[in-house]
């Protein structure tokens, strides 16, 4: 698998290589071969900065974005038909659960009183990415393009374990956190994302884009997880794969054109 | 009325009438030269124009899918829906039915209560709701034609109706042994509700290809509905209560894919 992930890594460096080599290949010629304004003009690069809107967009359209919830920046150098693109993005939250109580366990009855293991797991991903795109004019104001990015994802986190006693008849927790043990985790890994979008400007700056893509991350770390009595035990290092939000909304704003 | 007053009245009509035929001739004259100038035939072409302001249009809800690919982790206000637009000229009319078939999953739709300790056993019970809604809305909106599309603004007016369904399950957990027992028989109820709501409304349609495009709209989706309300005791049974006043919002944002007909 890692080699794999190796592969992929180096083929798209080559492709990235390959796409910055014969841009500047073509700036070059047009310069050498063509005085003319206008070969200039469509080699300006042109510089956007887009807003990941994603979460609101969810929650406005009624969904909760929860785990996948996440907010991000994206930068885009275009030039002609073609772009590069770098963002970064964070994901908070990504063990969120509506009401975190489902990891938790009565271990013990006292009486009335039942003591419950609760199991608090938290999580934050942070991702850097790089990659191109080849777009196309589509009707007066529409941009469409196809790319792929790679990036580097980075997930750290803590897991919980702590116990309360809660009362059945007056049904209140009447003792709460008994016991807290606390164990961090960090887990490192690449992510490929083949895309397809549709930039819509508008206005002459503001903009939206809509992407649909493959958004697939391997993770590699020493995770850790709960044995059968609730006890905290460190895994070995393994691989978990990841899949982000397969939709992206952002708001772009051209910085000149 | 007098004759007088009858020429009174007939001559404004008439030159009205006069003034009409002689806008319509010009512009039919207007039509057959610019055919005529573009080597058209005045007996192959027919003079009269279609009216391209004049259509209607039907459009699907993809509001939630698009929450879902975009990383949803709940189906609470999962729906799916369809319009029906009449447009003439800048005014257009609109139809629209949608249906949430479980408009509170994830959130209160599963819940559970514990209820007792007998020796090493915990006595609970599980409460599942399952509130479908139909909603029927219609509404006007005033178009504004863009060099991208057509933007507009209007209002919707929806009535709907809900059905809940609601069962309860007794169990007692043995602490010590890890287990699940039932202990008592399931009971199931069903409540109604009724409600309307308003829905103030900006929008934009953007076409793509061949009739086929994409909408986005912003609204304030507001309703109120009267529900009969419900009552669950320890043992899981459930008896009807009086009925109750709620207020929600339904999705500020929809998204449709429409074709132009």
């Amino acid at each position: 698998m890692r080699r794999n992930i190796t592969f992929l890594w180096l083929g798209f460096l080559v492709l990235l290589l390959f796409q910055v080599q014969s841009e500047g290949y073509a700036q070059s010629s047009a310069t050498i071969t063509s005085d003319s304004s206008s070969v200039q003009t469509q080699l300006k690069p042109q510089w956007t900065i887009g807003l990941n809107v994603t979460t609101l967009g969810v929650f406005f359209l009624g969904g909760y974005a929860g785990q996948n919830g996440h907010f991000g920046l994206n930068i885009k150098r275009i030039s002609g038909p073609k772009a590069i693109r770098f963002s970064a993005s964070v994901f908070p939250q990504v063990f969120a659960d509506y009401y975190n109580l489902s990891n938790s366990i009565p271990i013990e009855i006292q009486g009335q009183n039942v003591v419950y293991r609760n199991q608090n797991i938290n999580g934050t991903i942070v991702r850097a990415g790089i990659g191109f795109e080849r777009g196309w004019k589509s009707g007066k104001r529409g941009r469409r393009n196809v790319g792929c990015d790679l990036s580097v994802n980075m997930l750290r986190g803590y897991v919980q374990s702590y116990e309360i006693i809660r009362n059945l008849e007056s049904r209140e927790i009447i003792e709460w956190p008994l016991t807290i043990e606390t164990k961090s985790y960090t887990s490192i890994g690449p992510g490929i994302s083949p895309f397809v979008g549709y930039e819509f400007h508008a206005w002459k700056r503001l903009g939206f884009n809509l992407e649909l893509k493959a958004d697939l991350t391997a993770f590699f770390g020493d995770p850790i997880g709960f044995d059968q009595n609730g006890n905290m035990v460190r895994h070995r290092i393994f691989y978990d794969m990841r899949m982000f939000p397969l939709a992206e909304f952002r708001m772009h704003y051209r910085l000149w054109k | 009325m007098e004759m007088k007053d009858l020429g009174k009245c007939v001559l404004p009509l008439l030159i009205v009438s006069a003034i009409g035929i002689a806008f319509k001739s010009q512009a039919q004259l207007h039509d057959e030269l610019i055919i005529m100038e573009e080597g058209g035939s005045i007996e192959q072409i027919p003079s009269t124009t279609i009216d391209s302001s004049n259509f209607w249009m039907l459009k699907m809800d993809i509001s939630s899918p698009i929450a879902q690919l975009a990383g949803s982790q709940n189906t609470a206000d999962f729906h799916y829906g369809i319009q029906l637009k009449h447009v003439r000229v800048a005014n257009g009319f609109r139809f629209t039915t949608e249906f949430y078939p479980d408009i509170d999953a994830g959130f209160f739709s599963h819940s559970t209560r514990e209820v007792a300790v007998v020796n090493d056993n915990i006595q609970y019970i599980d409460i599942y709701t399952r509130t479908n809604v139909l909603r029927f809305g219609f509404g006007y909106e005033r178009r504004f034609k863009k060099d991208w599309g057509v933007s507009y603004i209007g209002m919707d007016y929806n009535w709907q109706r809900s059905v809940s369904s609601l069962l309860t399950n007794s169990y007692q957990l043995n602490v010590a042994l890890n287990e699940i027992d039932s202990i008592q028989p399931a009971h199931h109820a069903r409540t109604r509700g009724f409600g309307m709501g308003l829905s103030p409304l900006v929008g934009c349609e953007i076409p793509i290809a061949g009739g086929f495009g994409i909408s986005v709209e912003i609204k304030a989706d507001v309703a109120l509905s009267i529900n009969e309300g419900y009552a669950i005791d320890d043992e899981g049974i459930i008896t009807k209560t009086g009925a109750g006043y709620y207020f929600r919002t339904f999705p500020l944002l929809n998204c449709r894919l429409h074709y132009q007909f």
